[in-house]
């Protein structure tokens, strides 16, 4: 019975559930992260921080922390001001108020943790020792805090413009008014989410040296976009570009937290221009509860028009995002992105939105996995239920009633988002993804019967579902670079340098197919700009499909070049090859073929010269343009059980049904959808970024913010549908994001499901906590 | 994050452990490390020096003697846990010492260390309250001082332990056989540090009734509470669900709002005789498992 088996076709790798090729190092302690990094003559830099949440600084004296041993620069802003320019936001709109942060404060802190000053030591003992030497006097101001109070402008951060309004987005689709005027229900509701942290396990950190001989400065930084760093710190330190490098080691997560332009990116170049030696920095965790973006909070006051067959005609919808203290790098990308989004999957044909960004006296506020989406998905997935409760009808058959169908696609939304352009839904059947998260977290017409069966018996059980569509795989393009070396190895450049989500791993399985080589074959290089010279960088779900693309189409030029060198060196027309595993065969004869190393040799410079003037080299750049957003979509169902005794929630069972077009690899799609449930759960129940009524921050420590641990997460199941988007020649869109998005939507409407009967209407996304529960829970309930 | 300069010494012997606390006032012990260390490094405690004591002989013994269970100051929680004869000896620590922290904390952090730093939200306290654990506290010139439970713990994060001196040990009385255990509490998450934590044990005499009930609540305020009222209302009668709930129901104690300000007061009050129940329902459901 041993018959021979039939021999094996190559193996495509796109779709397989290839293991991570970065993990053996990682796994192994052989990350190489910025605090890993350890030059000669390293020298350490410390930042004086603000502890006052607003006050005019009167008076800064550097003299005794300037004689402190081993103490070599303390600088502050008048030391600076006429070598670094204000740090970029690159998503203002034309109409924006600007309120740009400096390297340290220019006479006035507005959130605590603000830089003051700076030192260098010549170890990071003698740094910190040194930090309380620095004698800074404050005036102290009033502080804001709150999105109303700010709003009020009774405290001014910035008395100069008169507002602490900064920003307004305005969306007009249809008209909104008259659906309003027609309508037979209408609806109100104020939703507020929380502040939130991103906390990737590791902090910032910079390494800046000079390098003597080209006199160059290399900037090493954890950082989710080297290249666009790059061009920010030349702007800013008006240095020429080709004088610097930017190198992104290994970076232990970002989530939005690195895809920022920060003082301290400026501050150890300057330091280290100045003292000529390498200028080290490592944030530790406290600082990077204050000193690195903040996340998430918003307020939504939403008006929805509804007719009495339960089709939403209408929604009018104003938003506040506090950005804290001063614009970031981006800004106003979470508000732009709430307002342009939140219809979700709904065909609401009438919509308007005045989404407002809004300056207070916390850290500023940036984009964080799934940026304005989950804040937005909340309200929206909020609301249905509201409606679908208040009407009688079935949750899962409204939402039904409203969603567009795959026949209604391509659509046009009719709004946009900053940086990324128009909202054209491409692909996607929304429904589906809802009917099958329904079915497996079992949400069916039954599902009233057993849940007051379960009450009866004590216990309070809920289930909830959030639908999203979700703007990815934004442009403007990403670089790539393939080149072949003489033994047939294939190197890889892209422009997308990661953090975590396995490029190496994605882009050798697109290249490999196209090549039809093996993985191992297969180097990908990234994160140093003097390696890849062009690129944009890792964020808004757009590695695969954007990098990506760049990688797989870089890879077929090559290919193209290879079958026409193979052409060349066996005398026969090109249509006669064909590409098979990685060669060039001859159509027919299956014998006759060059491989892949054999053509890259007879391409080098010491063979005779390729015909037409043929470039030497098997070398190929690509550089992938998005025609368009590329948008996933997904629908999350969450079933929870509250122990009404104490207020803790458990959650029984978490689905996601994920449409990211083409998977690349179900494993890694898989881990991004766990980690971002992981996140949308921990900002549900645990995760706050609070402050005092002074401006203190309240979490200064992971006792503090509480991050949620394997021990919390239930057991995610996942189903992939495939839609692919026509946006690039592969399918692939992104899949980052999706996790974090959905995760609170379902997670607060399963909470709302187990407590309905004691008569709550829950607006906000928490965090849930214990006791926040248990005080919507009236104390004479007898669990029994 | 990172400390202030410290000198930092690691005697041999007690008496020298107690030469160097006597020398430099302010000197902080360092046995497992899993408070101090934290401290230091946010500086919220800048100790002159720092006296390591993991090379001090015989502190490291978990032994049985004259019808205690004695743990001394350098014997991880790790241990205690896996240790059969704490098991059979004095379950309720066991019970306990599974929600102290996670493995990794509990591989180098001491069941002594614990109770010194006394956090208000913490297990142990409520144990050593509970079964009037005896703490064995070295003092220079003094010798040996034993200090009950009820008189060692303080504030919160203050013992009875005199200036300079050091604890050796703590010792708990074996359970006579029949003595069952439960430890609940209701944390924000996962192991995370409770709100509040019900420590409970009791023994069933020849007719299955009630003897010898302890409870304890940590949590509530400076210090762990007994709940007297409860061990009263259990004693003579069988542990039915009922009972234990009905007695539950006079659990009491001040509550000090500004202490575990995790959750707030009238949250702790509110999860009190919750917390009592389920503490006492987790030893109950032990009955079998040691009849």
């Amino acid at each position: 019975m041993t018959a021979t088996p039939p021999v094996a076709a190559r193996p495509k790798y796109v779709g397989g559930a290839v293991k991570r090729r970065e993990d053996p190092r990682l796994l192994l302690g052989r990350g190489r992260y910025v605090a890993d990094i350890h030059l000669a003559g390293t020298v350490h830099m410390a930042i004086v921080r603000s502890p006052h949440a607003h006050a005019r600084i009167t008076s800064v004296d550097t003299s005794r922390a300037s004689a402190a041993p081993g103490v070599l620069a303390v600088l502050t802003w008048d030391d600076i001001r006429d070598q670094a320019g204000p740090i970029p936001c690159i998503d203002v709109y034309p109409d924006s108020i600007p309120v740009l942060q400096t390297a340290l404060a220019d006479g006035v802190v507005r959130y605590v943790g603000q830089p003051v000053a700076v030192l260098v030591a010549t170890t990071e003992y003698g740094a910190e020792d040194a930090l309380s030497l620095v004698d800074v006097q404050y005036e102290q101001l009033p502080a804001v805090l709150d999105l109303d109070g700010a709003t009020a402008g009774d405290v001014l951060l910035h008395p100069e413009h008169g507002t602490n309004v900064v920003t307004t987005i305005a969306q007009d689709v249809g008209d909104v008014d008259a659906a309003f005027a027609t309508a037979d229900h209408v609806y109100e509701e104020t939703f507020t989410i929380h502040r939130y942290l991103p906390v990737p396990m590791e902090t910032r950190g910079v390494v800046a040296e000079v390098d003597p001989i080209t006199e160059r400065l290399t900037l090493t930084t954890s950082t989710q976009f080297p290249h666009l760093v790059r061009g920010f710190l030349a702007g800013v330190l008006g240095m020429p570009e080709s004088r610097i490098r930017v190198v992104a080691p290994d970076v232990g997560g970002g989530f939005g937290a690195k895809c920022e332009f920060y003082c301290e990116e400026i501050l150890a170049p300057l330091l280290a221009l100045r003292l000529r030696r390498p200028v080290k920095w490592v944030e530790d965790r406290r600082e990077h509860m204050i000193a690195s973006s903040h996340a998430r909070e918003q307020k939504h006051t939403v008006r929805v028009a509804v007719t009495g067959d339960g089709t939403v005609t209408a929604v009018d919808a104003r938003s506040w995002t506090n950005n804290g203290a001063a614009y970031c790098t981006l800004a106003t990308t979470p508000a732009s992105i709430s307002s342009a989004m939140l219809r979700g999957p709904y065909r609401i044909p009438h919509y308007r939105a005045r989404a407002h960004s809004v300056v207070t006296n916390k850290t500023p506020l940036a984009v964080y996995r799934g940026a304005g989406h989950p804040q937005a998905v909340l309200v929206m997935e909020r609301m249905m239920d509201i409606i679908a409760a208040d009407l009688g009808r079935d949750r899962v058959e409204l939402r039904l009633q409203n969603m567009l169908t795959p026949e209604e696609l391509p659509s046009d939304r009719g709004t946009a988002i900053v940086l990324a352009g128009q909202v054209v839904y491409d692909t996607g059947d929304y429904g589906y993804c809802l009917r099958r998260a329904a079915e497996m977290i079992g949400l069916s017409p039954s599902w009233a019967a057993e849940q007051e069966a379960a009450r009866a018996e004590g216990r309070y059980l809920g289930i909830g579902v959030a639908s999203l569509v979700e703007e990815t795989a934004i442009g403007p393009y990403e670089s790539a670079v393939v080149r072949v070396d003489s033994a047939g190895k294939v190197t890889v450049l892209t422009g997308s340098s990661p953090h975590g989500q396995g490029h190496v791993t994605t882009f050798s399985q697109l290249v490999a197919d196209e090549l039809e080589i093996d993985l191992d074959d297969i180097t990908v290089l990234h994160g140093d700009t003097d390696v890849v010279v062009d690129g944009v960088g890792t964020f808004a779900s757009r590695s695969a499909a954007i990098g990506g693309a760049a990688a797989r189409r870089a890879a077929g030029v090559v290919k193209d070049k290879a079958l026409q060198v193979a052409a060349h060196l066996l005398e026969i027309d090109v249509a006669d090859l064909e590409w098979r595993d990685g060669a060039a065969v001859v159509r027919g004869m299956p014998d006759r073929s060059l491989s892949l190393g054999e053509l890259a040799v007879a391409a080098t410079a010491w063979n005779a010269p390729l015909p037409g003037g043929m470039a030497w080299n098997l070398e190929a750049t690509y550089q992938h343009q998005a025609a368009g957003i590329a948008f996933s979509n997904a629908t999350h169902a969450a079933k929870v059980a509250v122990d009404v005794e104490t207020g803790q929630v458990e959650v029984l069972d978490y689905v996601v049904v994920h449409d990211c077009g083409t998977v690349i690899n179900p494993t890694i799609v898989d881990g991004q959808v766990h980690g971002g449930v992981a996140q949308g759960l921990g900002g549900t129940f645990f995760e706050e970024a609070g402050y005092d009524a002074d401006g203190q921050p309240q979490a200064l420590n992971l006792q503090d913010y509480l991050m949620p641990t394997a021990g919390d997460m239930p057991w995610i199941r996942t189903d992939h549908m495939q839609s692919p988007t026509p946006l690039n020649p592969y399918g692939m869109k992104g899949a980052g994001e999706g996790g974090a998005t959905g995760a609170p939507g379902a997670l607060v409407n399963a909470l709302q499901d187990a407590l309905a009967s004691f008569g709550v209407t829950l607006a906000s996304d928490g965090p849930w906590t214990p006791e926040r529960v248990l005080a919507l829970i009236p104390a004479e309930v007898d669990q029994r | 994050m990172r400390p202030a300069n410290f000198d930092y010494r690691r005697p041999t012997t007690v008496a020298d452990v107690l030469g160097d606390l006597a020398s430099t006032p302010g000197a902080r012990v360092l046995a497992g490390g899993q408070s101090l260390v934290p401290l230091l490094n946010m500086r919220l405690v800048q100790p002159p020096v720092v006296v390591d004591i993991n090379r001090v002989e015989g502190l490291d013994e978990l032994r049985e003697r004259d019808g205690r269970l004695h743990v001394g100051a350098t014997v991880r929680q790790a241990t205690v846990l896996a240790s059969e004869r704490a098991q059979r000896a004095v379950p309720l620590l066991v019970a306990a010492l599974a929600k102290v922290a996670h493995p990794q904390v509990r591989s180098r952090g001491t069941v002594v260390g614990n109770l010194c730093h006394h956090d208000p939200a913490s297990e142990l306290p409520a144990v050593a309250v509970a079964l009037d654990a005896e703490f064995t506290v070295a003092v220079q010139g003094e010798g040996i001082r034993l200090i009950a439970a009820a008189e060692f713990f303080g504030e919160q994060f203050r013992t009875a332990v005199p200036p300079a001196g050091l604890v050796t040990g703590v010792s708990f009385p074996v359970a006579a056989l029949g003595t069952v255990a439960g430890f609940h509490e209701i944390s924000r998450k996962a192991k995370d540090f409770a709100l509040i934590g019900g420590a409970a044990q009791f023994r069933l005499d020849t007719h299955a009734e009630v003897v010898d009930a302890r409870v304890a609540v940590t949590g509530l305020g400076h210090r762990p509470l007994r709940m007297t009222a409860v061990e009263a209302a259990l004693l003579g009668a069988p542990p039915t669900d009922d009972a234990l709930r009905t007695a539950s129901r006079l659990a009491t104690g001040e509550v000090v709002a500004e202490v575990n300000a995790r959750s707030s007061a009238g949250y702790r009050r509110r999860v009190l005789p919750v917390v009592v129940h389920r503490a006492l329902r987790a030893a109950a459901a032990r009955i079998e498992v040691s009849a």
